[in-house]
């Protein structure tokens, strides 16, 4: 087998201080996509998005995550190197679901689907049921046809589809606590149920 | 004495004015401008007005003159059909208890088949020692915990046979296992799964589809059914063909069939004889039946059934527009086509989809010259000029097609409008056979969106875009693959949300579709629906005004209007045609405007032979 720094990856760059858990999380998404990343030291930068940049120039696939203590930033080797693909702040509360989309989505750069605008994992919205989202998107873009003067049935014909941007973050803040708490107290059943020896 | 005058035609989608100086001889005609703009309200109704105007206003401004300044406006007699569509499925699967949950996920974990009673994860700590389970995961149980979890059963000696996960875990729970074990992942209503029931779980290997659970016989050896069983589990195979992974679970009451609904039989009336067709036999029994009647005078539908309701609903709507009594509306015209739809199961976990038989049904009823009278009236009294009817619209499509460079008679027209599909001969000795068919545009719009499943407010819009625009697959954030497989570059990045999806490819830039199917689907399923209602129409109508009824007769085709400008169908009718070695081809109007403005230039012309014919003989 190669060098693993000859295989083809994902390349993450992480800033000196910022918790390891940052990564783990971006790996986990890019896992369930099936593709491979690892942390590469040598790519650093000034910013966030320059370490994205410079990871994502050293990543055999040109894809590259820079993650800082406030954002998260994917990159793609061809971009310009001041517009990164996505970025996201990681002070909202979500930051670790903002991490594993973040990995979700860097593979999905490489396996050429479409990217998610949203983060994973919320009870009612799962990633393959795009189904519900995007219906309440469309829904959204066809709303301004219905405010124009004078002849509005000319809108029929002349409208096209606009995407509209889809509002990013709004939605989970709230509800991501939940899972975490079980999660903790899940574990410590677990751990008093070893410590009894029944496990 | 020179004067101006305008051609209106008022089509089924688009509104066309085209104005003209015209002189003293019936050759003195020169064309001053020409406007298009989307039609307000069904055609034929007083809801035009607006869009008229607004057509005049445009023509007028590119002519630079004065509206004032128009003496005279020809509306055309508009074809006097207009049409609907209606769509039923006609069989229907219903699963009485939740037993099957067929996936598609972005990425399932693990491979291989696995089959045990349902244990919530929880549960698995008294889970008995060889005792094959598959295990149900809801979103609280993150991948690390459950297969530290499921890790632990194994080597206590429970024989996990597979999961269930409610989030995106597959891949990542399998890894972390000592073996891999199917996984389906992303099922959404996990909480509807019963517990301790006979599940099998199966997921196939990347790029294939699973084998054991979509087959009958597959389940009835995982299930020990019997084959009165076995004769009840098809409609969960058939929900299941084409997965990449699926669970089944067997519950006792379990009962899932495919429940044909009575679709009923249409009644097709014609001068001598009428014909009751089952709605069943599909589109190609109504479409025999249809062919068989002659010139149909009314259509009925069976009460109470589906069939039923769909003639009344076209009726209903007809009558509506047309402002005439329910009773008073005759159907004149039909065209089905059977389609494949996919339908919510009843009773599925993960939104299931099952492709059902469905049949469309496109309808014609008449409209009456009077309604064009009202609009002459009100068009006068809006802007001040005189405005006559100017002529059957079919004679002054074929006139106005006469202007095509290298067209000569016999030439028949095509129009493959919004609502109907229209068909004229000019003969020789200049006679006029016309011929108007339900199905066209609206019809094709209706396949797309039924056929690929696009849902939501606006999907009608968004199916019409499909319709219209070519597709592309973005590829990276710097090119795109066409459908015809050349690659486009860009010099700038394009917007992400784009990558990776499958996009139109407009005027204004690309539209993502939002949609699970690949390129190739909605190409298929575009060029398919087509294929069935243009192409069929198109021989239908060439076959009713061609002498004889031999399209072989008929030396040349145009084709006019909206569709002329389709950017595929063209080619596709003039390789259907090519078998009848006639000349086939998109109009080109006074040899520049394409296939649009035949009507109106047409009336132009139609108008200036005869007052020029009329004034030549006073002097």
């Amino acid at each position: 087998m190669a060098d693993p720094k000859d295989r083809p990856s994902i390349l993450i760059s992480l800033e000196r201080g910022v918790s390891e858990d940052a990564w783990e999380w971006v790996s986990y998404g890019a896992e369930e996509e099936g593709v491979p990343c690892r942390l590469e030291e040598d790519a650093t930068g000034s910013d966030t998005v320059e370490q994205a940049y410079n990871a994502s120039t050293l990543s055999r696939f040109g894809i590259g995550i820079g993650i800082g203590s406030s954002e998260i930033v994917l990159h793609e080797a061809h971009m310009p190197k001041g517009t990164p693909v996505l970025r996201r702040s990681l002070r909202d509360g979500n930051a670790l679901e903002v991490c594993r989309m973040f990995g979700h989505n860097a593979a999905r750069m490489v396996t050429q689907r479409p990217l998610l605008l949203q983060p994973v994992g919320s009870n009612d919205v799962a990633v393959g049921d795009g189904g519900n989202k995007n219906t309440r998107a469309q829904q959204k873009k066809h709303e301004p046809e219905t405010q124009v003067p004078e002849i509005p049935e000319i809108k029929k014909e002349v409208t096209t589809v606009t995407q509209e941007t889809v509002k990013e973050g709004d939605r989970f803040d709230t509800e991501d606590v939940a899972p975490d708490e079980i999660k903790r107290a899940v574990s410590a059943v677990i751990r008093n149920l070893r410590e009894r020896g029944v496990l | 004495v020179a004067q101006i005058v305008a051609g209106i035609d008022v089509g089924n989608s688009t509104t066309e004015v085209a104005l003209a100086e015209t002189g003293k001889s019936p050759d003195d005609v020169r064309f001053l401008s020409t406007s298009r703009v989307p039609t307000t309200g069904i055609k034929g109704t007083l809801s035009n007005l607006p869009g008229i105007l607004y057509a005049l206003k445009d023509a007028a401004d590119a002519a630079g003159i004065k509206m004032d300044q128009l003496n005279l406006a020809l509306l055309n007699e508009a074809t006097p059909v207009i049409g609907d569509i209606a769509m039923e499925t006609i069989t229907e699967t219903i699963i009485t208890e939740s037993t099957m949950i067929g996936h598609n996920p972005n990425s399932p974990g693990g491979l291989g088949i696995g089959v045990g009673h349902t244990i919530h994860i929880r549960d698995l700590v008294s889970a008995k020692r060889g005792e094959p389970v598959i295990v149900v995961i809801p979103y609280e149980y993150d991948f690390d915990l459950s297969a530290s979890m499921i890790g632990q059963a194994i080597e206590n000696g429970v024989d996990v046979q597979g999961g269930i996960v409610q989030s995106d875990d597959g891949n990542l729970i399998t890894n972390r296992l000592p073996k891999p074990l199917p996984f389906v992942d992303e099922v959404s209503q996990i909480d509807h799964v019963p517990m301790n029931m006979l599940a099998a779980v199966e997921v196939a290997d990347r790029g294939q589809v699973i084998r054991q659970l979509s087959n009958p016989y597959g389940l009835a050896t995982l299930f020990s059914l019997t084959p009165e069983e076995t004769s009840m589990v098809i409609p969960i195979s058939k929900a299941l063909i084409g997965l990449r992974s699926a669970v089944v679970i067997r519950t006792p009451e379990g009962d899932v069939k495919t429940r044909r609904i009575p679709a009923g039989t249409l009644k097709l009336i014609g001068k001598s004889q009428s014909i009751s067709v089952e709605l069943d036999g599909g589109a190609d029994a109504i479409m025999e039946g249809r062919a068989e009647i002659g010139e149909l005078v009314d259509v009925e539908g069976e009460p109470g059934t589906n069939v039923g309701g769909m003639v009344e609903r076209v009726r209903g709507t007809m009558a509506e527009v047309t402002g005439k009594g329910v009773k008073e509306v005759k159907i004149r015209d039909i065209l089905a086509v059977d389609c494949l739809v996919p339908q919510h199961v009843s009773g599925g976990l993960a939104q299931e989809f099952s492709m059902e038989n469905a049949v469309g049904l496109a309808a014609m009823v008449s409209t009456d010259r009077l309604l064009m009278q009202q609009l002459a009236r009100a068009l006068t009294d809006e802007i001040h000029v005189p405005v006559e009817l100017g002529g059957v619209e079919a004679d002054n499509a074929v006139v106005g097609t006469l202007t095509t460079p290298g067209i000569a008679t016999p030439l028949a027209i095509l129009d493959l409008g919004a609502g109907s599909t229209d068909a004229a001969l000019l003969n020789k000795d200049h006679s006029v056979k016309s011929m108007h068919l339900a199905g066209a545009g609206d019809m094709v719009t209706m396949l797309i969106q039924r056929e690929l499943g696009i849902g939501g407010q606006g999907a009608f819009d968004v199916a019409e875009q499909i319709k219209k625009y070519p597709l592309a697959k973005v590829e990276s954030l710097f090119h795109i693959r066409n459908e015809d497989n050349t690659v486009q570059f860009f010099p700038d990045p394009l917007d992400p949300k784009l990558f990776g999806t499958v996009a139109l490819v407009t005027e204004t830039g690309l539209v993502p579709i939002d949609t699970n199917h690949n390129l190739d689907r909605i190409r298929e399923v575009r060029r398919e629906a087509k294929r069935r209602v243009f192409l069929r129409n198109s021989i239908r109508a060439l076959e009713d005004v061609a002498p004889l009824g031999n399209i072989r007769n008929i030396d040349f085709v145009a084709i006019v209007g909206g569709s002329g400008m389709d950017f595929e169908l063209s080619e596709m009718l003039v390789k259907k045609l090519a078998e009848f070695g006639t000349v086939v081809g998109t109009a080109n109007i006074r040899g520049e405007l394409g296939p649009i403005n035949a009507v109106a230039t047409g009336l132009l012309l139609n108008y200036a032979k005869r007052t020029g014919t009329v004034r030549k003989d006073v002097e």
